[in-house]
This record gives structure tokens, sequence and C-alpha cells, in this order.
């Protein structure tokens, strides 16, 4: 009898709380539980198989993930792939000429007086991006250069708030480049017809 | 197969459940009825010695299409057997493979939806996507997804413009798309008397439409009107069928039977996403896993301010908005 007193309360804790009390449990209440790491079923995104990526940089609070690799899809890139010289010496040769060299990169990003060339390419030359303070950036992590100035929305990106997924919705996860939607020239997105024409719901 | 033998099966592995005992009888009934009218013709073509192999053939799985169980009542065998006699179907009547998957719910995945209602821009590249994937009815030009043009400084959507055709994002205007919120206290599935319709263990509230009836109960007691309604046979041009298919999600429809959003069914238990979030051009669209706490809508859920319509109700959408 002693011993029964002693051990009911364990008895208790084992029948009263164990898994298979079944209570209801709210929708909220299930997602906020359910903080371990998670085999999704054993399903997984063929992104990564089928397109060129890296891992990105390390964000806090973030797993890791990865980033459709800009250098693979870039076109006049290196210099090297047109320009048998180096820049400082097409810059001397091309003083006083008109002519105007990649002429189809309109800039409209913000202000002169803020931005030039320079901000994000190095000054030497402009196949490598460099932070505010000339540290250099490869251009499969341009979202680092992007992030300097917008803070929140790189912060958006590496969550999964901003910015698109590509394939499935299982890991590993792989996202867009900044640089993939938006011309970093010029990143508003322009105005357009939408595919179709909308309409009240009809049933 | 007896009609009335079938029907002691359906009871029988009814009675494992609790089921509502006037649902049987009318299960029952419409089985019943319906046998002596339909049957009758289907049986006349099954059994004429006189009518092709090819005739014969369709007659006999339209027979078992038609006493075919509830999806949610079947084995696996069963299953892979309706979708198999689907296939069948598909391949006698236009002579094209179709693949109809019975895949069941991924082991621990719940499926939840956020919408960023600040980078949408009404370019309704997702609609196209839903008609196209989802095989609906192009004659009345059907739609799972309405994308509302809202007016700066008001949520109301009385006062949105659905019908909305100029360049966008248009000034001074924000857009905000509706579909089924897959809630998880689903208000539809309670009303349906033929238990046609139902949440599957990942969340995703779905039809069998050879057990709907066409009542459209479920369509009233939705309140985000996310339903809709075959009005007449659906009209798909035979090159546009998406033939990739699910039992539960974009098989071929009839006419009188209720479809929704399924959360692209055929496309999600695969690991893919739905084919909206896929055509999103902006990212407005996010999809995952709720129970994974390293997926993208966790991290939404985590660090945006959040909110669902009607949240009132108690429905509990499995589908969030939030803004930058």
């Amino acid at each position: 009898m002693g011993t029964l007193r002693r051990i009911w309360p364990l008895i208790f804790l084992l029948t009263g709380c164990t898994p298979g009390s079944q209570e209801e449990v709210s929708l909220l209440g299930r997602v906020e539980r359910a903080t371990e790491k998670n085999a999704n079923g054993g399903l997984t995104s063929r992104a990564a198989e089928s397109m060129p990526t890296v891992p990105a940089a390390e964000f806090p609070g973030v797993a890791p993930f990865l980033v459709l690799a800009r250098t693979a899809v870039m076109e006049k890139f290196p210099c090297e792939k047109c320009h048998n010289e180096p820049l400082a010496q097409l810059i001397t040769r091309s003083k006083g000429e008109k002519k105007k060299a990649h002429w189809n990169i309109e800039f409209d990003h913000v202000s002169d007086s803020v931005m030039r060339c320079a901000t994000c390419h190095a000054e030497r030359t402009m196949a490598q991006l460099e932070t505010i303070n000339h540290q250099p950036v490869p251009f499969d992590h341009s979202y680092q250069v992007c992030g300097q100035c917008h803070s929140r929305q790189l912060a958006d990106w590496a969550g999964g708030a901003h910015g698109k997924r590509l394939d499935g919705w299982a890991p590993p996860r792989v996202v867009e480049n900044c640089a993939g939607c938006h011309d970093p020239h010029r990143p508003a997105i322009a105005k357009r017809w939408p595919a179709r024409a909308g309409r009240q719901s009809p049933h | 197969m007896d009609p009335v033998q079938k029907l002691i099966q359906i009871s029988e592995a009814q009675a494992g459940r609790p089921v509502d005992s006037t649902v049987d009888r009318r299960a029952a009934l419409s089985i019943l009825g319906a046998a002596l009218s339909a049957g009758l013709g289907l049986m006349q073509t099954a059994c004429n010695p006189l009518a092709s192999a090819a005739d014969r053939e369709k007659a006999r799985l339209d027979w078992e299409a038609f006493f075919q169980k509830n999806y949610w009542l079947m084995s696996n065998a069963e299953k892979t057997e309706t979708v198999e006699r689907l296939e069948r179907l598909h391949q006698a009547q236009t002579g094209k493979t179709v693949r109809v998957s019975s895949a069941a719910a991924p082991q621990n995945v719940l499926y939840g939806y956020a919408f960023n209602v600040s980078t949408c821009r009404g370019y309704m590249d997702c609609v196209r996507a839903c008609v196209a994937e989802n095989n609906q009815d192009r004659r009345s030009d059907m739609r799972y997804i309405r994308i509302h043009e809202l007016k700066k400084g008001q949520l109301s959507f009385e006062s949105a413009n659905d019908e909305f055709f100029h360049e966008v994002p248009a000034a001074g205007h924000f857009y905000m798309g509706t579909q089924c919120f897959h809630c998880q206290n689903p208000p539809c599935v309670d009303v349906c008397p033929t238990q046609a319709t139902w949440m599957e263990p990942d969340g995703i509230v779905v039809v069998d439409y050879n057990w709907c009836i066409g009542c459209r109960y479920c369509m009233a007691a939705c309140p985000y009107d996310a339903r809709r309604f075959n009005w007449a046979d659906p009209v798909i041009p035979e090159a546009d069928v998406n033939l990739n298919q699910h039992y539960l999600g974009n098989r071929l429809r009839k006419k009188g039977v209720v479809e929704k959003c399924t959360f692209c069914i055929q496309r999600t238990r695969a690991g893919a996403n739905p084919a909206c979030v896929e055509a999103c051009p902006t990212g407005a669209r996010i999809f995952g896993n709720l129970l994974d706490p390293d997926s993208e809508i966790r991290w939404v859920l985590g660090n945006k301010n959040v909110f669902r319509l009607k949240e009132d109700l108690g429905t509990e959408p499995k589908f969030w908005y939030f803004m930058d």
C-alpha cells in the first residue's frame, strides 16, 4: 500500500499526459508545437539538380538555402568575353570619343547624387561587385550588395516573404537572386496588361 | 456487382466511423433509385451480344464506376482499381493516355498558403495557370482564383473591382486574391449530405466528384465563395487537357458537380508548388508545410504581421495575408 501511495503521482503522469489522450488542438497550436526538423514526407524539390545554384550566405533564424547562380546566366560576363584590354586602358583610349559604351544600360535606380557605377561595381573592373566599404562580392551573391540599402527586403527575401521560390515547396529551398527579377540598373518593374480580364464570380 | 450487396459493403465500411444514420439511408435510396433508372440502360449495353467489344467494355467500366464507393472508404487496392478505370475510360474515349494519381497525403505535412498583398500587382498570371492546370470549364470561363482590385485606404470587398482590364497596377489601388482557403474547420464539409467532400490529413479539402450530387449546400455554407458549380458539361479543347491528374484534383468533371481549388493536389503531393505559386511573377504567393519549422510559410507566419479573412467565424483558414 505504501509503495502504491509513493508511485501514484507517477502513474497519474504516465496515464494522464500521454500523447494518446487526444485533446483538441487548434490549428495555430499544432503549428506552434511543430518545432522538430521535418522530413516533409520524403518529398524533395528537383530545382537543385536542374538549375545552377550556390549556397546562400547565413542569415539568423533562417535554415540554409540555395540561391540561383547569376554568373551561369549572365551573357556579357566576364569583360574578357568581348574585350581584350583592361578597363583602365579602355577608358584612356576612348577619352574624347562620343560613343557611349554599353549604351543599352539605362540607369534609373536612384538619383546620381547617391549612386554611380562604382557604388556597386568595383572601380578597377566592372566584373566584380563591391560593398560600399569595398569588400568584394561575387555576382552570385549580389543580394549582399542590394541588401546594404534594402535591408528589409533582404531579410524578407532570406526568410521567404519576398522573391520567388523555384521548383517546389519541398526542400531543398532554391530562390531567385534579386537581379533575376529586378534589373539592377532600373529596378522598378514596368506596368503591363494582365494575362486575363478580371471577372465576377460566375457561380 | 449486385447493388444490394454493394450497399451492405458500404454500410459495413462505414460502421467503423461515427456516421449520421440518415446519411446511410439517403445514400441507400440514392443508389437504389439511380440503379433502377440508369443501371438498366448500362446493363442493356453490357449484355447486348450485338454491341462491339469496345462498347461493351465502356459499358462495363461505366457500370463499375456507377457503383464505386466513396473515395475515403476505399482500400488502397480499390483506389488503384478506380484510377486505372478512369485512365482506361479516358483512353477509350479520346485515345490519349492520362495519368490519374491516387497518391495519399504525405506524412507530417499540413499545407498552408500566404499571400503578399503588397507584392501582388494584378497580372492575373495565376488565374491563367490555374485554369490550364486544373482542367476548368472554358465555356463558362470557370476560375477558382479571383483577384480583387481594391482602392488604397480601405479593405472592402463590396467596393472592389473584380472586372478590371487595364494596365496594372493601377495608381492608387492594390490587389488581393481569394480562392479556397482550405479551412481547418471547414463549414462546407459539415453540410454535405453525401460526405462527398472532406479534409485530407494534409489539410486539403477535397471533393469526390463521383459522390457529389450537386445540391450546392457546400457553396451556400462557404463564407468565402470558394466553390464552383458545373451547370453544364465542362468543355476543354482536347489539346489543352492536362493529362497529369489526381483523383481528388484536376481529373475531368461532369455536369452537376461542385469543384474548387485543391492546392493543386496532383502537384503538391509530389513536392511541387501549386500552379498559381509557380506562375506568380512577383513572388506574392507562398506555399509550404506548416509543420516544417524551416519552411517559408512558417517564416512568414513567425515574422510578418499576418491576417486571415473572417477569422471570427472560427473556420481557421490555412491561408494568410500579409503586407511588406
